[in-house]
């Protein structure tokens, strides 16, 4: 595959994520026409009530959505990379096991907290329980091998989700731990984004620049010392993006599982085994994901919403198994 | 592997069999136990419904389950329970302080409890209830049958009906006789609506003789709500609002969030200011004294 075709393959994925974006802020359970919808962005007027809507509540959520879909891609791909474990998730290195724990023990203790606190000490557990699992990897005779991360991500997983549903049981909190993290982007304001949007659009920036050794680490560790590479400092460094980016990814619409699974192989089908590429292919393929199966849960029953969960693994797996039965050959 | 298959699902089918023949004879145990009627007896609800039904008969349970989500009672029977037992939640009834509070018979929803009826059986008789059959007069009714307090629940509901038809005027004069209404929620991530089902339903469109606004009625009768796009809030094109909104901060937060946007404002409902804020508490509690309660706070809202 030379340079030129991953340059079309990424312009055609462009247009597609632009595409899908468009599509989703045209359609929805109220019918509004595509030129109210061009004259809304172009030519708001704040007395018409058709305006308002696209501007007060399909924008946010469409941008909302393409955003948290680029955040679990990307974060996806680079944690494939690091653990050369093509089945890592989020999930798999104890981030969500950290989040879970202290947003559980925020419930439990001071159940008035508000939104934003919340977030804050989402945040703050999936940060600590990274840096646990890397402690428990340094200190796990010398060398950093993905085996050893997956594993001390597993177990600290199993670790954290066991004291969190310790903490839940003992204080009857399922019903809100299963609200705070219910996926979905309807929710998504205005006030949001702004921070949303430049901390994806940095992290997934930095990951670009780190595809090189990305690609690198994943030919083995060895290989990539040879190479003059730092392993620890990637580690740390694509590690970091990962929290940053999973993390706000669930801030703003709890937690969406399969998109990061699925989407960097999408991507290496389309791109081949180089992250320089795979990490913008998955940022657009992932925006476009989220983006058609909100609009899907928005419009299959309107006005009635499906969950999003649902509509991600609807519409991902048959794409999925369609890209990898007709690219076989290449 | 083989060898054990066999026998292994052998010794399944027959215990799967067995405990689908014991749950038949509890059945017909559980229709017999009904026929009886008492007095002081030590009752134990397994509803928080059921509960508020029989505290508007004046009887106390020695135990009750309490709210999912709120892990506690509810604050409208809170005051009367001070000395009851609490079981936890309905759908994981604690067992063990069932047992303590040793009670004579149990009043429980058939929803919940059809799963662990054997158990509970083993420590009292029990009185099913299905609460999706007939209104909360029928529970009252019913329980009243049961523990001997008929009058009292007649007399409830007499009381609830008088003050029912204050109200059903006041709504006409302010709003016409034919004004249309909608009960929402709104939490971080969706727009509920709720449908003609318990727990809004009956108290608007029956209780209150309110019209249901456009396509409230197609949201069918199977759930309490069903999450609506917010961009056609206007479509149901309401005269009259009802947001139910927690007594918690941040729902607090949510309800102004909705307010500020210009979608709600250009609400007909909210221009002309016809829009009533309830708590969840006592609105979503489909009993005798949750939705007396209701109409009590109503008609204070109505003063102002």
């Amino acid at each position: 595959m030379t340079t030129w075709h991953k340059w079309r393959t990424i312009i055609l994925l462009f247009l597609g994520s632009l595409a899908s974006i468009i599509l989703a802020i045209s359609l929805g359970a109220k019918d509004i026409s595509f030129m109210t919808m061009w004259t809304s962005i172009f030519h708001f007027d704040a007395n018409n009530n058709l305006h308002q809507i696209i501007y007060e509540i399909r924008l946010p959520r469409v941008l909302g959505a393409a955003f948290v879909g680029m955040a679990f891609a990307v974060a996806g791909s680079i944690i494939q990379a690091v653990t050369r474990n093509s089945l890592a998730d989020i999930g798999i290195l104890g981030i969500n096991g950290g989040a879970v724990l202290f947003v559980t023990i925020c419930f439990a203790f001071y159940p008035a907290i508000s939104y934003g606190w919340l977030t804050f000490f989402s945040f703050v557990g999936a940060t600590l329980s990274t840096i646990l699992v890397f402690s428990i990897g340094l200190v796990a005779r010398g060398n950093l091998s993905p085996l050893t991360f997956t594993i001390a991500g597993a177990v600290i997983a199993a670790f954290l989700h066991a004291i969190s549903s310790g903490i839940a049981i003992f204080f009857d909190l399922n019903r809100d731990l299963a609200f705070w993290y219910a996926g979905g982007v309807a929710g998504v304001t205005w006030g949001q984004l702004p921070i949303f949007i430049t901390i994806v659009i940095i992290a997934v920036f930095v990951a670009i620049l780190l595809g090189k050794q990305l690609t690198i680490i994943g030919a083995g560790q060895e290989m990539a010392s040879s190479l003059g590479i730092n392993i620890r400092f990637l580690l740390f460094s694509s590690m970091g993006l990962v929290v940053l980016l999973g993390g706000a990814g669930v801030a703003v619409a709890g937690s969406i599982s399969f998109v990061g699974l699925i989407i960097p192989h999408v991507a290496r089908k389309f791109v081949g085994h180089d992250y320089r590429w795979i990490i913008p292919a998955s940022a657009l393929l992932g925006s476009t994901l989220v983006v058609m199966a909100d609009l899907l849960a928005r419009i299959i029953f309107a006005p009635k919403e499906l969950a999003l969960g649902i509509l991600i693994a609807f519409i991902g797996v048959p794409f999925f198994l369609i890209v990898a039965k007709k690219m076989e050959g290449i | 592997m083989k060898k054990w298959f066999l026998p292994a699902s052998f010794t399944l089918l027959a215990v799967f069999l067995g405990a689908c023949g014991n749950e038949t004879t509890t059945n017909e145990v559980t229709s017999d136990s009904t026929t009886e009627a008492a007095t002081e007896q030590r009752i134990a609800s397994l509803s928080i419904h059921l509960t508020n039904d029989l505290i508007a008969l004046d009887i106390i349970p020695v135990g009750s389950v309490v709210g999912g989500s709120l892990g506690d009672f509810l604050p409208q029977s809170a005051p009367y329970l001070k000395d009851a037992v609490k079981y936890g939640p309905a759908k994981e009834v604690d067992m063990e302080a069932l047992l303590v509070s040793k009670p004579d018979v149990i009043v429980a929803d058939e929803e919940f409890a059809t799963a662990n009826l054997a158990d509970y059986e083993d420590i009292a008789p029990v009185q099913l209830f299905d609460l999706d059959e007939g209104t909360w007069r029928d529970h009252l009714t019913l329980l009243g049958q049961n523990f001997n307090k008929e009058q009292k629940a007649e007399q409830f509901i007499s009381d609830y009906e008088k003050k029912t038809e204050e109200i059903k005027a006041k709504l006409d004069e302010q709003f016409g006789e034919n004004a249309t209404a909608m009960a929402i929620r709104v939490t971080n991530k969706e727009l509920r609506v709720f449908s003609t089902a318990r727990p809004m339903g009956p108290i608007l469109f029956e209780d209150l003789d309110l019209e249901p606004a456009n396509g409230i009625v197609e949201l069918g009768t199977e759930e309490p709500y069903q999450v609506i796009s917010k961009e056609v809030i206007g479509d149901f094109d309401a005269d009259i609002i009802f947001v139910v909104v927690n007594n918690d901060e941040e729902a607090q937060k949510v309800y102004d969030q909705l307010t500020a946007s210009s979608v709600w404002q250009s609400l007909e409902a909210v221009q002309k200011d016809q829009i009533f804020v309830v708590s969840d508490q006592p609105w979503l509690d489909y009993s005798a004294l949750g939705n007396s309660m209701a109409i009590d706070e109503l008609s204070n809202q109505l003063k102002e």
